[in-house]
């Protein structure tokens, strides 16, 4: 009797611990999407109700004047973040202006990021993972690689997009790397997420001239985000004669635990580099 | 049965609150409750019954859902860290107050290791350094005593749902 039920419990945890497998490995190869997508769209709802009674009970009950308040708070971060951008952007353009002196017939296509608002409305469930849940989906023009800003700087890019949310992955998680450069100096360098939740600058070479104060700002290499997004300043940097590159902190603009609206850049595609680096260079032929 | 509905109402319930409200609060940066865990781990002590494992189940595919990381991941690390639960609560000694301490150490612990095992096993980034060590150490604590703290009222409930056959 008591044998069988050992043997009963023993197939119990076999076959839970099965299903487990099997589920990483239908993640893993993108099979069990579909059950997690209906999942999300179950459990949205829900999530949103949780924002909606928490974003009611931090405004004391006076709900129809935070709901205007709250729309002209959105419209007013939308025209910022604009503005900013157009700053950066002129910023830039003074910078191109002198090099079009040098260089002439050189002609460069810009255009100005448009926008849509969403709320925060979740965090990832892990304490180890850095990314947001956002209340705007594919059905709203969110997709997956899109740029999430606020009107302070650049947040994350959308890293999975359901048809009513999306899962926005941080720039401080340990899972991010951005090409950026630093505005003052022109330097290239990579931004890396640290599992502190802190940002590090690394490839600066050491000829580049960068100190303390100095502001980072995506450079567009590798075409995954736009160029001239601000993402933060420089704190301190760590030069040593015997090291190959130059490395630096970096405090980002936006206070990424405490961001309740965000923006996505909508007008920006990714660009897909793959089938260019599989062209056969002139020495196969 | 009982068991398996509680499970279905509690769970993703928390999950949402896990997801939605505890990121939130000031205190949440120092504590790093893990809600899921706790009610899972705590079921799993508390029921003298192997059918507590679909707790993990269901509360690691709602934590899956609403987590970057694969589908999977925390239902294999809940599992192992129930499974452990299990096996001690079937003894005579289970009911001792050392011994649940252990469980809910080695059960948090157990769950953890297993989870960023998984994780790095499935490309995420993971680095082994101090800080990670003492954010680790800090939500293994803080949630095994929670653990301890809500263990009489599951005992209560779960008493009220099962009681053990005895055969004479």
């Amino acid at each position: 009797m008591y044998e069988n039920k050992s043997n009963k419990n023993l197939f119990v945890y076999i076959a839970l611990i099965l299903i487990s497998v099997t589920l990483l490995a239908m993640s893993y190869t993108g099979i069990s999407n579909p059950l997690k997508r209906i999942l999300v769209n179950i459990l949205i709802p829900l999530q949103t109700s949780i924002y909606e009674l928490r974003e009611r009970s931090n405004n004391n009950g006076n709900h129809l004047l935070s709901s205007n308040v709250t729309t002209i708070n959105a419209t007013l971060t939308a025209e910022n973040a604009t503005l900013k951008s157009e700053n950066i952007k002129l910023n830039e353009a003074l910078y191109e202006r002198d090099m079009l002196a040098q260089l002439l017939n050189y002609t460069k296509l810009d255009n100005i990021n448009e926008f849509i608002t969403a709320n925060v409305i979740g965090k990832d469930s892990s304490n180890f993972l850095q990314y947001i849940i956002i209340d705007a989906g594919t059905t709203t023009g969110a997709q997956r690689g899109m740029p999430v800003v606020t009107n302070a700087g650049l947040i994350g890019i959308i890293n999975e997009a359901t048809p009513r949310a999306s899962k926005v992955l941080l720039i401080n998680s340990n899972k991010m790397a951005i090409n950026v450069k630093v505005q003052e100096s022109r330097a290239d360098g990579v931004l890396f997420g640290q599992a502190s939740k802190d940002l590090r600058l690394n490839y600066v070479e050491l000829d580049d001239i960068i100190e303390s104060g100095n502001t980072i700002v995506t450079s567009g290499l590798g075409g995954s985000l736009p160029a001239n997004i601000p993402i933060g300043e420089i704190a301190s940097v760590r030069s040593r004669a015997y090291d190959v590159f130059q490395e630096a902190d970096v405090i980002p603009f936006v206070d990424l635990n405490k961001i309740e609206i965000v923006l996505i850049i909508t007008n920006f595609t990714p660009a897909d580099l793959a089938p260019l680096l599989n062209t056969q260079s002139p020495e196969d032929f | 049965m009982k068991n398996i509905t509680i499970g279905l109402i509690l769970l993703p319930i928390s999950a949402i609150l896990q997801s939605s409200l505890l990121p939130y609060s000031d205190w949440q940066d120092i504590f790093k409750l893990d809600l899921i865990l706790i009610l899972t781990l705590t079921w799993n002590i508390a029921y003298r019954n192997n059918t507590s494992m679909y707790w993990a189940l269901i509360g690691g595919l709602m934590t899956d859902t609403l987590s970057v990381n694969y589908f999977g991941t925390n239902v294999i690390s809940l599992l192992f860290a129930s499974m452990l639960a299990n096996v001690v609560n079937t003894k005579v000694w289970s009911n001792h107050i050392g011994l649940n301490i252990l469980t809910s150490i080695v059960g948090c612990t157990v769950y953890y290791i297993t989870y960023l095992i998984v994780l790095s096993a499935t490309g995420f980034t993971i680095n082994w350094t101090n800080a990670q060590m003492i954010f680790l150490t800090r939500s293994i604590l803080v949630n095994a005593s929670l653990i301890i703290l809500i263990l009489p009222i599951m005992k209560i409930l779960s008493n009220t749902i099962y009681q053990p056959r005895i055969k004479i």
